[in-house]
């Protein structure tokens, strides 16, 4: 007999999500014919990189999602930033501004958009012409046995 | 054959037909077997499972999930996944070892106070290894056996945890010889009176109910 509710709650491991997704991307990206040898060689590659330079993509993720709910996981990191700004500021020294990305007109971006819907439309026509040349070719030829029978 | 360099629409991204239930189940072992450190186990599930070897997932999430933090982390859940994966030979190598030893996140410091108990120089027999890991999980003998019958049982979980008595004879034999205040006449005495009964009653099977008492809170 099963029990319809449970207080367990069921818990993704922290930065989990990252990995998959990072996982995911290069299998799509790669296509390997062996996915399992293809994710273990990913992931020993990750291992020793995170041995290398101690970067965690899995702990990084997790401070991401922290900072995402939560808000805390930076906030160490957000004093350190200001503290430096305050140093700069007492010493006297100018930082030079930075000067925003040129921002492209609302024309360009509706041409992009334009070409991009364009490109999209013809794959999309190509395939379809494909299939109705198979389904044509298909046609064809259960006429030919009809007639040969 | 990798996927061309510019992308235009979704449909030129080509899913692997079996991707979806690699994931799926990979998602499910991480949720289940909760790993302190999820890129290492990464690593040591998918090695397993390209190798065709077993995985090192428990078989149900176990609660409350040992942390790092305030414990060293090995529970019976995890001494029975090394008992999956290593039970298939009868002595290990200490390397192998101490590499599914990793993969399960679990201290290396902990597996040489472990192995401290009964050194040995490059491969240890099985069943002995799990004796040791049940005996740092527990602080008595009885709750060691305790644990080794739960781990070597076929019998489903939370039933009678029965095993056959010549393997809890050697594993309790094992024990009490590495306690130098246990005496081997006493050991000797403890294991005829639990034959007769094991013998008479239970098939030459033993189980919890046979030699360990819980302690009733009331």
């Amino acid at each position: 007999m099963s029990i319809p509710f449970s207080n367990t709650h069921y818990r993704i491991p922290q930065g989990f999500g990252n990995l998959l997704e990072g996982l995911t991307r290069e299998i799509l990206r790669e296509q390997p014919d062996n996915i399992p040898a293809f994710a273990a060689a990913y992931f020993e590659n990750l291992l020793e990189k995170r041995e290398k330079t101690s970067f965690d993509p899995a702990e990084w993720g997790a401070k991401v999602e922290d900072r995402f709910y939560n808000n805390h996981a930076f906030k160490e990191q957000e004093q350190v930033e200001k503290c430096e700004q305050e140093l700069a500021k007492s010493s006297g020294r100018e930082e030079t501004p930075v000067t925003p990305f040129e921002e492209s007109t609302e024309e360009e971006r509706e041409q992009e958009e334009a070409a991009a819907l364009k490109i999209q439309s013809l794959f999309r026509g190509h395939v379809a012409r494909e299939e109705v040349k198979k389904m044509k070719s298909d046609k064809n030829e259960n006429l030919k046995e009809e007639a040969d029978n | 054959m990798p996927l061309p360099d510019t992308m235009f629409c979704a449909q030129q991204i080509h899913i692997p037909p079996e991707l979806p239930d690699i994931l799926k189940q990979f998602t499910k072992a991480a949720i289940r077997t909760q790993p302190a450190d999820v890129l290492q186990w990464s690593a040591g599930y998918f090695s397993a499972l390209s190798r065709g070897d077993p995985l090192p997932v428990k078989d149900r999430i176990e609660m409350p999930v040992a942390t790092q933090k305030t414990d060293t982390g090995l529970t019976q859940g995890l001494l029975k996944v090394l008992h999956k994966q290593c039970s298939h030979k009868q002595y290990v190598e200490l390397a192998d070892l101490e590499k599914k030893w990793k993969n399960l996140c679990l201290p290396v410091e902990k597996l040489r106070t472990i192995l401290e108990l009964d050194p040995c120089e490059d491969k240890i027999e099985w069943i002995k290894f799990l004796a040791l890991g049940c005996s740092s999980l527990g602080r008595t003998l009885n709750t060691a056996m305790k644990n080794v019958c739960e781990i070597l049982t076929s019998d489903p979980e939370g039933g009678p945890a029965r095993i056959p008595f010549e393997t809890f004879a050697y594993v309790y034999q094992y024990l009490s010889g590495l306690d130098p205040e246990l005496p081997a006449v006493e050991t000797e005495n403890y294991l005829t009176s639990l034959r007769l009964m094991s013998e008479s009653r239970k098939n030459g099977m033993i189980g919890l109910s046979d030699f360990f008492v819980g302690k009733k809170i009331i």
